[in-house]
């Protein structure tokens, strides 16, 4: 299995690409998008804007390549935090743009719903994810368990495509799914062992 | 609930042996009287197990990262070993040394001097990395009736006065500030309370605070009084590893929550 992760050159892909050998299994870190083609699992990290970053994946062709092997193939991809939040339809990050569209989901700037007075943001830190909707993804995971958060943006609609939530004064996604699409707003790979317990899920059972 | 965390901090100079550069942990009082304590990773280790929530990393010489390639290999080394999410700081001078700590392990990077000196990287980064990778760390003494921010590690003065500065960092885009009280550093009394709940009550951004932790009630008292979100400790974390466990327990019996 060939496990792909990819890199836009804007934030730490080293953890995750550990995180992934230290439970086992090979991965590639890939910086341009023709080595995707004969990827089996692909994860999505992301740190960063996500104007900057989406412009970064239009410039370097990333989006292409995406949709041959996530809608035409049905490869499995997990987005990890913005990469998760570039699954959506849009953002209104320093400029509204539009994202890879997997999800009809906008994603919001929490500090326009959030009283940040009493509810500091962003959101860093340890929070508890509350299972909403049976996800393969949490096999082996208790509901409620806490996972490590670092976003100033999310997912506030959630009417559709929601696995779990996570509160901060308002609920909002803390994992996405729709058929072999995944992304969760908080890191895994630096979520120890609940982190490990996921990305294996992901791994091997997706 | 968002939980309230520990960050160990860990600050390091380098030391070469048999004409190899290592990082070494010290611990300073008042940031002066440094003493070495020990290698960084196998500390870390130590920090992973006993849940702690963060870790700042910060290279106290402040290094030039283009002249001390080591250093950023030690880094890569650091994350390879340590699943924690890090902050890393010290010799941060660009948008360069941002791009160079992320790709060698760091989740966010702290900026000290270099927030002084040119407050537009503050944006500029958090346009380019998004505001939550974004770290600025204040150091602050009392002189007369007034706190001002010193930074070159403590050693200057930067006539900004502190409450005015934490509020323009928030303006600028930060993600994040780390306070600490350079007269309360390694000294064990108590953190700057005062200080903490003036910053952590106006501020929409997390509050870190720092210096002065010497027994686990202190961590108490700026959690139960305050709205910090964390407590970032050197010498209290590092001298005794019985202090995290106590700390966290007393955290917790006082109704104080923290990561299970």
């Amino acid at each position: 299995m060939k496990i792909k992760i990819v890199d836009l050159g804007v934030s730490n892909i080293n953890s995750i690409h550990k995180c992934i050998s230290f439970l086992g299994f090979d991965s590639e870190v890939v910086q341009t998008p023709n080595k995707l083609i004969d990827a089996d699992k692909i994860i999505f990290p992301g740190v960063g804007a996500f104007s900057n970053v989406m412009k970064i994946i239009e410039k370097n062709k990333w989006n292409e390549v995406l949709k041959q092997k996530i809608l035409k193939e049905k490869v499995s991809i997990l987005g990890i935090c913005l990469g998760m939040q570039l699954l959506c339809k849009e953002s209104s990050e320093h400029e509204k743009k539009s994202g890879l569209n997997f999800f009809d989901i906008e994603v919001k700037k929490l500090s326009d719903h959030i009283d940040s007075n009493k509810f500091k943001l962003p959101h860093i830190g340890w929070n508890n994810v509350e299972i909403k909707k049976k996800s393969i993804l949490f096999d082996g995971i208790k509901n409620g368990s806490d996972f490590y958060f670092d976003h100033s943006y999310g997912i506030l609609d959630l009417y559709k495509n929601i696995d779990c939530v996570t509160n901060h004064q308002i609920d909002f996604a803390s994992v996405i799914s729709y058929n072999n699409i995944y992304g969760v707003q908080f890191h895994p790979e630096k979520s120890l062992d609940d982190g490990k317990i996921l990305l294996k899920n992901f791994i091997t059972k997706v | 609930m968002l939980k309230k965390r520990l960050i160990p901090k860990l600050m390091f100079k380098v030391k070469e042996i048999n004409q190899k550069k290592y990082p070494v942990i010290v611990t300073t009082k008042n940031f002066n009287n440094v003493k070495f304590v020990g290698d960084p990773i196998s500390q870390a280790k130590i920090f992973e197990s006993q849940l702690t929530d963060e870790l700042l990393l910060i290279n106290m010489e402040s290094l030039d990262l283009d002249k001390n390639e080591f250093l950023l290999d030690y880094y890569k080394e650091f994350s390879n070993k340590i699943f924690m999410p890090l902050t890393i700081g010290g010799g941060v001078k660009n948008i360069e040394s941002f791009k160079k700590l992320l790709k060698n392990g760091a989740d966010k990077v702290c900026i000290n001097t270099a927030a002084i000196q040119n407050p537009n990287l503050i944006s500029q980064a958090s346009k380019i990395f998004g505001s939550q990778c974004v770290v600025v760390s204040i150091d602050f003494k009392k002189i007369d009736s007034n706190y001002f921010v010193f930074y070159k590690n403590g050693k200057i003065n930067s006539k900004k006065l502190l409450f005015e500065w934490a509020k323009e960092i928030e303006r600028l885009g930060a993600g994040e500030i780390v306070l600490t009280d350079i007269d309360k550093d390694g000294i064990s009394e108590g953190l700057n309370i005062e200080v903490a709940e003036k910053i952590s009550n106006s501020s929409k951004l997390p509050i870190i605070i720092s210096g002065g932790c010497g027994i686990a009630q202190h961590f108490v008292d700026a959690f139960k009084n305050t709205k910090i979100e964390g407590i970032a400790a050197g010498n209290f974390f590092s001298f005794r590893d019985q202090n995290i466990h106590q700390a966290r327990s007393q955290i917790l019996n006082n109704g104080i929550e923290l990561r299970k």
